[in-house]
């Protein structure tokens, strides 16, 4: 009877003593994942593909024999081979070239890939610094850069596009993995999205500031600076994912759109929306030149839709419906 | 009224006049000049001269410019450097081409979308609803090149039912031959349609959940009273915003459309201009583009403004 509570008498916060209750990482992101599968079916379509699509990117060897972006099937000349129907070794057929189909469309992932991941990590870093600033450095800083989005928002983004991209090519130089073509098409897409999507940012930054744990940070007399990097960002965070996720589908896109036209990546780089610039003369008689690459572009766009989707859903039900 | 409408004007000036700097801006270092392009590869530096004196490129940038704004505040766009003709006369008839494109395929693809995103959202969850939305992701995922090309291999060389491509005789109308004009209207409208049906589904779905729905709903009112007097208005308050950002798309896809199927619009000179460098037209169709777009924003922002009574009686 009688007897005292027992009491946490170690001096470590009741929190850690649940240390071991967790399950390991691995487990748990397995978890999530099979949660993930269940509710977002669709999502989690769009996130294999979208795997599948990265290893191709990484490694094509794994999905065709011809070892490398610049074997004899994909860059040669076939005249004998040309035109010929989807078979047995040539998957998809062969093009005017006698190149074959199947490994040109494995290698595009990887320009695909590239170009959309980068102008979504250059394009939506460029939109935060931008909003983040406009809502908090406000006054002359905010008037003047708000100029420029109405500007960047009264051009439509194609027109924008093949114009910075056809004068501005030829002053790039190549950088890393990304051919000078490549990369002028990553940078003219991420300023057109990084100063029109910085608009959005701005808002959500200003909603943030009126709450109230801003307001006690500054009554506590933290700096600018700290508010920024300790209470905006990372509430801001979620918002920034889900439209990144949401914009690589668009990026590529508008790669394959730039390629179709003949602005975009140039021969012998390997692109989907040239691919289908080439088919177009054979339209009628070989519509497999055409088909295929076209199923690329829809299946990579409609994945990266989906699988945006299905994580804004997850993370901020608040933001359905908002593109 | 009048305050916001002179404000929206006078802004809208300031877009354009910067639009057409930076466009100006950036033409001046393009590779290469019409010069070279007219010439081609048998241009000797003598040749390429005379020409270049001839058509007035050797004078400093900054000049051209200021002489080519007195002329468009006066209306007169220039002559294009590679048909001499006035841009004004060239340009005239495929704007009209165009207009008769996009206005065809707005009209079609913007209340079918909105009547379907309706019928969708009230009935969230069933077969019919998840079958839209399907078909509508679908077709925001098909970009228009490739929609095009499925709908010239089925309908023009399988079925031979539609020509694959929409020329237009030099001086008639697209209108005279309506045919030709089905599977460019076709193509923008499926875009078009995924976007704003998507858009009124979710939030119809939102409105459907609100307080002043339930309370109609409680009231009495007949169904069709609550979805369309009270759910729909505010419904298309954020379907508005996302059609005006659309139109921007659209006019991008014009681009598009018109190149696959060698439709003379706007966007077929924009990417003839481009390719054979003849600056004075690419100037005007950039402008001309960027009018338009800036119009849209503000019919947007007054269709805006009228149904959204907050607004409409505070000003």
């Amino acid at each position: 009877m009688n007897q005292p509570p027992v009491v946490n008498q170690s001096r470590e916060p009741a929190l850690y003593l649940n240390r071991n209750v967790n399950p390991p990482l691995l487990v748990a992101i397995l978890k999530s994942g099979g949660r993930f599968i269940k509710r977002y079916p669709l999502g989690a379509i769009g996130g294999v593909t979208i795997i599948l699509l990265v290893l191709m990117a990484i490694v094509p060897q794994l999905f065709t024999p011809l070892a490398t972006q610049t074997s004899d099937h994909v860059i040669g000349v076939h005249i004998k081979d040309r035109f010929l129907s989807p078979n047995s070794t040539a998957w998809f057929g062969t093009n005017g070239l006698g190149r074959d189909m199947y490994a040109r469309l494995i290698y595009g992932a990887r320009t695909a890939i590239m170009i959309g991941f980068g102008a979504v990590l250059l394009g939506k870093t460029l939109s935060t610094t931008l909003g983040i600033a406009s809502a908090f450095l406000g006054g002359w800083t905010d008037v003047i850069l708000q100029r420029f989005v109405e500007v960047f928002q009264s051009i439509p983004t194609i027109l924008f596009l093949i114009i910075a991209v056809v004068a501005f090519e030829p002053k790039i130089p190549d950088f890393g993995p990304l051919s000078s073509d490549m990369l002028i098409i990553v940078i003219c897409v991420s300023i057109d999205t990084g100063f029109q999507s910085s608009r959005t940012v701005r808002g959500v930054a200003l909603a943030l500031r009126e709450e109230t744990y801003v307001e006690a940070a500054v009554s506590l007399g933290a700096t600018n600076t700290r508010i920024m990097r300790q209470h905006i960002l990372p509430n801001l965070f979620q918002y920034v994912i889900v439209s990144a996720s949401l914009f690589v589908g668009s990026a590529v896109l508008l790669e394959s759109v730039l390629s179709f036209l003949g602005y975009g990546v140039q021969p012998p780089n390997p692109s989907w929306g040239r691919e289908l610039n080439d088919a177009r003369e054979e339209l009628a008689r070989y519509p497999h030149l055409a088909f295929f690459p076209g199923l690329f572009i829809f299946l990579t766009v409609w994945s990266f839709n989906m699988f945006g989707d299905a994580l804004r859903d997850k993370l901020d039900p608040r933001l359905r419906g908002t593109s | 009224m009048l305050r916001f409408l002179l404000v929206r004007f006078s802004l809208i000036f300031i877009t354009l006049a910067v639009v057409s700097l930076a466009i100006f801006g950036v033409t001046e270092v393009l590779p290469g000049d019409v010069a070279e392009a007219i010439l081609g590869k048998s241009r000797t530096p003598g040749a390429l001269e005379t020409l270049r004196e001839q058509m007035g490129l050797d004078r400093p940038a900054w000049q051209r410019y200021v002489e080519w704004i007195f002329g468009v505040l006066q209306g007169d766009l220039g002559n294009s450097l590679v048909q001499d003709r006035p841009v004004t006369e060239i340009l005239g008839s495929r704007l009209q081409n165009s207009l008769v494109l996009a206005v065809t395929a707005f009209l079609i693809s913007v209340p079918s979308a909105i009547l379907v995103g309706v019928w969708a959202g009230v009935r969230q969850g069933s077969n019919a609803d998840h079958t839209v939305s399907v078909i509508s992701l679908v077709a925001i995922s098909l970009p228009e090149f490739v929609t095009g090309f499925i709908l010239i291999v089925i309908f023009s060389s399988t079925l031979g039912w539609l020509p694959s491509s929409s020329l237009v005789m030099p001086g008639t109308s697209p209108l005279a031959r309506p045919v030709i004009l089905i599977m460019p209207i076709a193509t923008m409208t499926a875009v078009l349609f995924g976007y704003v049906m998507r858009m009124t589904r979710a939030n119809v779905i939102e409105a459907l959940n609100t307080n002043y729905v339930r309370t109609a709903i409680l009231k009495g009112l007949p169904r069709w009273q609550v979805i369309w007097r009270h759910a729909v208005p505010n419904a298309m308050l954020p379907t508005i915003a996302v059609i005006s950002i659309n139109v921007g798309w659209m006019l991008g896809g014009l681009i598009i459309v018109e190149s696959v199927f060698a439709y003379p619009g706007l966007g077929l000179s924009l990417i003839n201009a481009v390719n054979r460098r003849d600056l004075p037209m690419l100037q005007a169709i950039s402008l001309l583009i960027a009018a338009t777009y800036a119009i849209s924003n503000l019919l947007a922002d007054l269709a805006y403004a009228w149904l959204n009574p907050r607004i409409r009686i505070s000003s």
